[in-house]
């Protein structure tokens, strides 16, 4: 008899470490999925800003669906929507990606650009050649972890949302020579 | 118990592994350090091919004029200055003179120039017997080369019996037969003072005046004609070489972890990904600029013969090692003439404009002068003629080890001792990997 105990038990406790295992894998796949398609969109909008000395108002509008979804904004553009590294559910949620365990994408904000001088302001027009400029997307996910409190009680498992902000800043130089009227 | 046996062999299969382990993690970081590399280049080529080409009409350093209005115009270049970076006018840093006439000269009075204008400069341009030859009094179109057109006074005229442009025409007209003809190409003399290059053309000034743009009080707004000017590509190699490599410089330094306007090199033979050692005051300046993740060597400042500055470095140094010009420079650059219009070369169309061969002639909007002059109807030619520049840019790069077994092993087969970063061997024994980017050029 005793050795049925110890085999639910036993069986229980695998079953739960094997659960939570399984959903931080998940939610790590998720991120670093997420953080990957991040790069490789920096690297786009760092050339396109090295380029133009600044983001411009179509390229912000094409980037801005890229990560966020959407149909861009600018006459002439007869493309198809983008889906977007984060994008609505379709209850109103907005989420990236799914998780292997409830099939819901992880709940998330949209993904903001800026892209600022040396002294932090917004940039919205070229500047002069040799300038920096810091591009940042910044970007808070809200992946679910199970967690233990320690307690053997009725509420000592659960599941919990474990916010993370990716803020990723990149240091651009202005490439294109502007004319200066002095 | 444990023998020593087992120990040993537990030593061995778990520096094995760690090996193992290390190799991947290295190639995995070594992936996006070239990503890194590629796209740092690409940047940096595409932007010096274009600002080349937009400093042509706006290089000047006192009261320089542009054709769209009487705006002062001064081009800045952000270059390091010992432990720190500066901004001067550009084309005074690189000529090393605030004259105008004397940028243009060293600019285009260079056998190189010669060299191009022999080879490709002669894409013609469509003008009428009229205006070269004042006794023709009937219709008819001749075909002038379009770099004749490089000095001359064309805005200037109100007719043309009076005009600079008439007269010049006229004079040069046997110049321009010779310089053109390939099987008795003209030998230019050497040239040493300001304007002579002018005076073998025949032409009358370096500096157009202009007219087209209307009225301006109290000044006469000038400009030079150069080869962007005249939609011809010419790639001058050594000023598109200062430019790349001080590109390159700058956005390594945007992806450097420290302080933005110090300016820091790395010592041959032990780069390190580490800020404390970047920062060392014995580091070699002006030679390797580094990122913290890979480094290129920029090279020492120098002088070249013609009067433009260079970063003097390896690649330069071995690809001009036999030119008695003695010029320096990462850019490689081969000129092709190709028809537009030829479906055959539809490939090197898209690369350049994004269109084939019919696509553009659909979308072309320039008018053919004898045509337009003769019917009153704009009918597109049947041939149009575009000079490519395949521009190959060169530069010595430098990627550390980041894992420490990695970083051993090199340093016990490596031949330097002490070296420690990627060290594939190039023909001349040096360490480092030479990256080498091609690209098609054309303006338009």
């Amino acid at each position: 008899m005793h050795k049925m105990i110890f085999f639910v038990f036993k069986t229980l406790l695998v079953t739960v470490l094997s659960m939570f295992l399984v959903d931080i894998t998940m939610t790590m796949i998720s991120v670093l999925r997420l953080n990957n398609e991040l790069e490789a969109t920096a690297k786009l909008m760092q050339q396109s800003i090295m380029e133009e000395n600044y983001l411009t108002d179509d390229a912000r509008e094409v980037y801005n669906c890229i990560l966020n979804g959407g149909t861009p904004n600018i006459p002439g553009y007869a493309g198809d929507a983008y889906t977007g590294i984060t994008h609505d559910d379709g209850n109103g949620n907005r989420v990236i990606g799914a998780n292997g365990l409830t099939g819901e994408g992880i709940p998330t904000e949209e993904i903001d650009i800026s892209v600022k001088d040396e002294l932090n302001n917004e940039v919205t027009e070229p500047q002069m050649y040799g300038e920096f400029v810091t591009l940042s997307l910044d970007v808070t996910i809200e992946p679910s972890v199970f967690w233990f409190n320690g307690r053997f009680a009725a509420d000592s498992m659960g599941r919990g949302w474990y916010q993370i902000n990716l803020e990723k800043e990149y240091v651009v130089p202005c490439l294109r020579y502007v004319k200066k009227t002095d | 118990m444990l023998k020593a046996r087992n120990v040993l062999i537990t030593f061995v299969l778990t520096y094995l592994s760690i090996m193992i382990v290390a190799i991947f993690i290295e190639a995995g970081k070594m992936e996006n350090v070239a990503d890194d590399v590629n796209m740092s280049v690409r940047a940096a080529s595409k932007m010096a091919l274009r600002q080349a080409q937009s400093v042509d009409d706006a290089w000047s350093t006192d009261n320089g004029l542009t054709m769209s209005g009487a705006n002062q115009v001064q081009l800045d270049i952000k270059y390091a200055d010992g432990n720190n970076y500066v901004s001067d006018n550009m084309m005074e840093y690189i000529c090393g003179t605030g004259s105008d006439g004397q940028i243009y000269e060293k600019l285009f009075n260079t056998q190189d120039f010669f060299d191009w204008v022999e080879n490709v400069g002669c894409i013609p341009t469509q003008t009428y017997r009229n205006v070269w030859d004042d006794a023709f009094n009937g219709k008819e179109y001749v075909e002038l080369p379009k770099i004749a057109n490089m000095g001359l006074n064309f805005f200037e005229p109100s007719t043309y019996a009076d005009s600079d442009f008439w007269r010049a025409l006229q004079s040069r007209t046997y110049q321009f037969n010779n310089m053109f003809d390939r099987q008795n190409p003209v030998v230019f003399p050497n040239m040493l003072n300001n304007y002579d290059f002018y005076s073998t053309y025949n032409m009358t000034t370096a500096k157009k005046t202009s007219k087209v743009g209307g009225s301006y009080t109290g000044l006469t707004p000038s400009y030079y004609v150069t080869p962007s000017n005249l939609n011809l590509t010419y790639v001058n190699e050594e000023l598109v070489s200062v430019l790349f490599l001080n590109n390159l410089d700058l956005i390594q330094r945007a992806k450097f972890d420290g302080e933005l306007e110090s300016y820091t090199g790395i010592p041959k033979g032990s780069l390190t990904s580490t800020q404390d050692a970047v920062i060392d005051s014995t580091t070699v300046k002006d030679r390797y600029v580094n990122n913290g993740r890979w480094a290129f060597e920029k090279g020492l400042l120098g002088t070249q013969k013609s009067g433009l500055r260079a970063y003097i470095n390896d690649v330069s140094r071995e690809y001009r090692a036999n030119d008695s010009l003695k010029r320096y420079s990462n850019v490689d650059v081969e000129y092709k003439v190709i028809d537009m219009y030829d479906s055959s070369n539809d490939d090197i169309l898209i690369s350049l404009y994004g269109m084939k061969a019919s696509e553009l002639k659909a979308n072309d909007t320039q008018i053919d002068t004898y045509t337009y002059y003769e019917t009153g109807n704009y009918v597109k030619p049947d041939h149009r003629y575009v000079i490519v520049a395949l521009c190959t840019f060169k530069v010595d790069i430098c990627v550390p080890y980041t894992m420490p077994t990695m970083r051993d092993w090199a340093m016990i087969f490596n031949n330097e001792n002490g070296v420690n970063y990627v060290d594939l061997k190039r023909t001349d024994n040096e360490s480092g990997m030479r990256y080498e980017y091609t690209t098609m050029f054309a303006v338009q």
